[in-house]
């Protein structure tokens, strides 16, 4: 019953989206508002899981006076504290959208700019010239990021043609490729899941 | 170790003092560079203009604070164009922190252009699961967003509702999407802009852009504005520049380093492999 | 009720059905999708009948999941996961549940701590349960540890510096990345590359693939990641969907191919291209 039941429900919410986007059943619009809506319910509760999920680890945490116990309380206040302003304040509160404006905004945006230093570093350790492919690639790399800045630009106008070419045609080819690939991997993927083939999700063997 | 060895095991932390500072300086002093606009940014910049005055232009908030530097400027820009041709601007969020980031800079522009909140622009607000949402909007707006706007106003009473009651063709003029990941575009693309009709532009990050560059060759997008440089551009088509400009230099002087890198690289790994 | 709901009643305009079956527009989309089920389940039923199918070629990859796990026991380190931010509305996701299992498994019979990191609230609660039927299965349910399946943060790079956290406390000898991945991605992969560690990745994102391909050892691109599941269990019935795959695949290029010669040879004297109006009517 364990994984029965899932599949049942797998499979009956898979034919009413296929029938209720392909089959004309007059009021079918109704069929899919109610999915979405459900979908949408369920999915709210389930937010819940998180948030009992990180408070009994750091809860646990803190109980057993782990390494960096202290960083776990930290962590509950902020998110407890922060969830109480919010109902307390509603979100167009003004110590709630200061929070969000001067502190979150700018951590997020820290961590974002980390990658900035990565990718300088990969690109000095990895970019090499280890065959012709890797060649192609360096050169299509060069010409992008030149095309991309003034100082290309000030070359003349083939630097700017020439990136503008290699991001249309043979970066769309490309992207096209994998893409249409994807989608169809996709697509396998969840006729096995339909049919009950692919099982990893619920725990076992496939 | 000899040089060339040296080289190709430089301590990453040398190349973040220099790629910090290269970046950092052009920002502290910024030195306005010129630049060509693309022909898909200027699409984008079409796509608005053309819209007849006073319809509604949808716009797709679904970027975090992350990517502000580079898709704060451009939103701004599009706020901007889209006020001055008197277009009612209807913010969507599919991200949660795309709801205060344009809120932000909705209410940072509409008090600059004299726009009222509930009539000439509004907020709808992000819910869970808004991917969803999206769907139900194209069907009923008000019974899609439990008829509330993002701080729990009633939307039947706002004076921009009161013809728009579903996002189709009829009457939405045109969507302009900021992504950066997803739920994003290709959500539009599934569920608005494909059933609805409704045609779409999209502004999303440089990373994006090479993903994102096939829709814009089948037609579906209207245009594509593709990062700092395609902010920078339509500020200038915008005629205010900002932000995107004044960080082109820190993002054109960081293209030079990393390229510098690369040759330097090379050149040590060619070498160490002739000896 | 609300006069606006009476309003959006009169402009809806009635909708008609298509061949008097189909929602308009959707008929060239359900054969398609009629055509695709049928190679599949050709394919599927044809390796559940033992007849012969064409094998999967070798992905390095896959392969290379095992050596990573192999290495880290030998260092006596952990091994990471992260499925990256997917939720389960992305089908890569459910590739990363088919790989976890086998990941898993082997941790448990090699005794090697298997940290899996989470983002996303519902494949979390999956990937739990997923890990502790792997250890059952595996006969060590003692050492399953359920601090070591975390659930970091929904936000995305509050998740990415938790990670990295743990790449430096935990002095990981193994990162496996296989799901959808975003900016996150050369974060790890890089932080991972610093802490020494065997990386394999996977994803479909095609922002991100160039950064796995730079900063990893091993990358799984595209539909790579989906064969996992029959890679690694050489299920014959699973084989048998990826090659129905493979084989779909090939029939959407083929379509591409003419839908091109059509379109270039001006519709054929026709005013419209007719294989267009075919999948779009």
């Amino acid at each position: 019953m364990r994984k029965e039941v899932p599949m049942f429900i797998t499979i009956l919410a898979a034919l009413m989206i296929v029938f209720g986007k392909y089959f004309f059943l007059g009021d079918q619009v109704k069929v899919l508002n109610n999915m979405d809506k459900y979908f949408n319910i369920s999915g709210t509760f389930a937010l819940l899981i998180g948030l009992i999920s990180l408070t009994m680890v750091h809860g646990m945490n803190i109980r057993r006076r782990k390494e960096g116990w202290y960083n776990s309380v930290v962590l509950l206040v902020v998110m407890y504290g922060y969830l109480l302003l919010g109902l307390i304040e509603g979100n167009k509160g003004t110590t709630f959208r200061w929070i969000y404006n001067n502190a979150f905004l700018n951590l997020d945006a820290t961590m974002f700019s980390l990658l900035a230093f990565y990718i300088a570093s990969a690109a000095y350790r990895a970019f090499r010239i280890r065959s012709w492919e890797a060649t192609v690639l360096l050169i299509a790399a060069f010409w992008v990021m030149l095309g991309n800045i003034p100082f290309g630009e000030a070359l003349g106008p083939w630097v700017v043609d020439g990136k503008d070419w290699i991001m249309r045609i043979p970066n769309t080819a490309a992207m096209r490729a994998i893409q249409i690939g994807a989608y169809v991997g996709a697509f396998a993927v969840a006729m096995r899941i339909i049919l009950g083939i692919e099982r990893a999700h619920m725990g076992g063997r496939s | 170790m000899n040089i060339f060895e040296r080289m190709q095991k430089i301590d990453p932390r040398v190349i973040y003092i220099i790629f910090f500072l290269v970046l950092a300086i052009p920002v502290l002093f910024p030195a306005p560079l010129p630049l060509a606009t693309t022909k898909e940014t200027k699409m984008a910049y079409d796509f608005v203009e053309k819209m007849p005055e006073g319809s509604v232009l949808w716009i797709g908030a679904d970027y975090g604070p992350s990517t502000v530097p580079e898709m704060g400027p451009v939103s701004k820009a599009v706020l901007r164009q889209a006020f001055k041709k008197n277009l009612k601007v209807v913010i969507f969020p599919m991200w949660q922190d795309g709801q205060a980031l344009m809120q932000n800079f909705a209410e940072e522009i509409g008090k600059e252009m004299k726009k009222e909140y509930g009539k000439d622009w509004v907020n709808l607000g992000w819910r869970n699961e808004a991917v969803s949402v999206l769907r139900l909007t194209t069907d009923n707006i008000l019974s899609a967003t439990a008829g509330v706007d993002w701080a729990g106003k009633k939307l039947a009473d706002m004076p921009i509702m009161q013809n728009l009651t579903a996002l189709n063709k009829d009457q939405v003029a045109g969507i302009f999407e900021f992504m950066t990941g997803n739920p994003g575009a290709a959500q539009y693309l599934e569920r608005v802009v494909e059933p609805k009709g409704v045609p779409m532009a999209v502004a999303c990050t440089a990373v994006s852009a090479p993903g994102e560059m096939p829709f814009v060759r089948s037609g579906q997008y209207k245009g594509l504005v593709n990062g700092l440089r395609g902010a920078a551009e339509y500020e200038n088509l915008v005629g205010k520049p900002g932000k995107a400009n004044a960080g082109m230099g820190a993002q054109s002087y960081g293209h030079l380093a990393i390229m510098l890198f690369i040759i330097l690289g090379n050149i040590g790994y060619l070498l160490k492999r002739s000896r | 009720m609300n006069p606006i709901f009476y309003l959006a009643a009169a402009a809806a305009k009635k909708p008609e059905p298509a061949l008097g079956l189909f929602v308009e527009k959707n008929v060239g989309a359900f054969f398609l999708m009629l055509f695709m089920t049928a190679v599949v389940w050709v394919m599927i039923t044809r390796a559940r009948g033992a007849k012969k199918i064409p094998a999967i070629r070798k992905i390095a990859g896959l392969d290379a999941i095992d050596e990573a796990i192999g290495r880290a026991t030998e260092m006596g380190r952990p091994v990471h996961f992260s499925p990256g931010l997917g939720g389960v509305d992305y089908p890569e996701t459910f590739a990363f549940f088919a790989t976890l299992g086998h990941v898993a498994k082997l941790a448990a019979r090699y005794d090697t701590r298997l940290i899996n990191t989470h983002r996303n609230n519902y494949v979390y609660a999956i990937a739990d349960e997923i890990i502790r039927q792997a250890y059952l299965e595996a006969g060590r349910p003692d050492a399953y540890n359920p601090d070591d399946v975390r659930y970091l943060s929904p936000y995305q790079f509050a998740y990415a510096s938790g990670v990295l956290g743990i790449f430096q406390r935990e002095k990981v000898a193994a990162n496996i990345m296989i799901g959808y991945f975003y900016a996150e991605a050369l974060i790890f992969a890089e932080a991972g590359y610093q802490a020494g560690a065997i990386q394999v990745a996977g994803t479909t994102s095609t922002a991100q693939l160039p950064f796995f391909v730079t900063a990893c050892d091993y990358t799984l691109i595209g539909e790579e990641i989906y064969a996992g599941s029959a890679y690694l269990s050489k299920d014959p019935v699973l084989t048998g969907s990826v090659v129905g795959q493979d084989v779909a695949k090939i029939a959407i290029f083929a379509l591409i191919l003419l839908g091109t010669i059509v379109a270039n040879f001006n519709n054929f004297g026709a005013k419209t291209n007719f294989l267009k109006d075919l999948l779009l009517k």
